[in-house]
């Protein structure tokens, strides 16, 4: 799963939301350090429906033109938990390699490495 | 009314193949549409003056190119067809890094007294297989996974091939 689909997914959890409203909460999520091209989200959100883990929700005229919202379904937020959880465990490998053999800067933490 | 934004906007999205863009099409124009009124709330007609940003459009060419010649994760055909251009592309770099290699090896050769020099290359021949060696890289790079700078390698060969085409 790349970063942004990762993102989107995750922007989705909240509820359903629209195009624009996917790139502000993206950009809001990731405190500015992802920023989606319209043409990014769509190559994504095109691919997220095309595998079922996200789905058009609802359509709602505003301003003259139809807003399209979208919904993360079941099958995306188990996608998405599998890849946190895949995310989280690299994490933790690394802190662990990390914690065994960086040469402290600090004061070593008790009991030291193993 | 449609603004000039609008419009050109809508000219980036004709780079799109036709049946993405009826699908999704209407959808980017109003997302992208809202993001440039947000970006500047006070001045909605100075937005509607606007140019879609160098950023966007990239986004809608990058799109454009993975639709046609998709990778790993697109739709049968044009993955298809991207594997073909994939292969094309390899086969070129080896055929390109394996001429480029003779020329050195017989002038060594032919220095070393091996044999005679049919032929004794004139300056722009020795730019020619200069030149040619840029292939060599990309191959190499190419093998050990740096697909970024095998591609800005091979492009600078392309360049410089066209360059010196165009001087001669």
């Amino acid at each position: 799963m790349t970063e942004q689909a990762f993102f989107i997914l995750t922007a989705l959890l909240a509820g359903p939301r629209h195009g624009y409203g996917i790139l502000a909460e993206v950009a809001q999520l990731s405190q500015q350090r992802v920023e989606l091209k319209v043409g990014t989200l769509y190559g994504v959100l095109d691919r997220l429906v095309g595998d079922g883990l996200v789905v058009l929700d609802r359509e709602e005229p505003h301003q003259g033109r139809l807003r399209r919202y979208y919904a993360i379904t079941d099958a995306g937020s188990n996608a998405l938990a599998a890849e946190a959880e895949r995310q989280a465990a690299n994490a933790r490998l690394a802190a662990r390699q990390l914690r065994a053999h960086r040469p402290a800067t600090g004061p070593a933490p008790a009991g030291g490495a193993a | 009314m449609t603004s000039l934004l609008e419009q050109r906007y809508r000219m980036v999205l004709r780079l799109l193949p036709t049946a993405y863009r009826e699908r999704w099409g209407d959808d980017m124009m109003a997302t992208f549409l809202e993001g440039a009124y947000e970006s500047t709330p006070d001045d909605p007609e100075l937005v509607e003056m606007g140019r879609p940003t160098w950023g966007e459009i990239r986004a809608v060419v990058g799109l454009s190119i993975r639709l046609r010649l998709g990778g790993a994760e697109a739709p049968a055909r044009p993955r298809l067809w991207g594997d073909a251009v994939r292969q094309f592309a390899l086969l070129a770099l080896v055929a390109f890094a394996s001429v480029a290699i003779v020329g050195p090896v017989v002038a060594l050769l032919a220095r070393a007294g091996a044999f005679d020099p049919v032929v004794t290359p004139g300056t722009w021949e020795k730019a020619a297989q200069m030149l040619g060696l840029l292939w060599v890289a990309p191959l190499f790079l190419v093998l050990f996974g740096q697909f970024r700078a095998a591609r800005g390698v091979a492009a600078a060969a392309v360049v410089a091939g066209l360059l010196w085409t165009v001087e001669r």
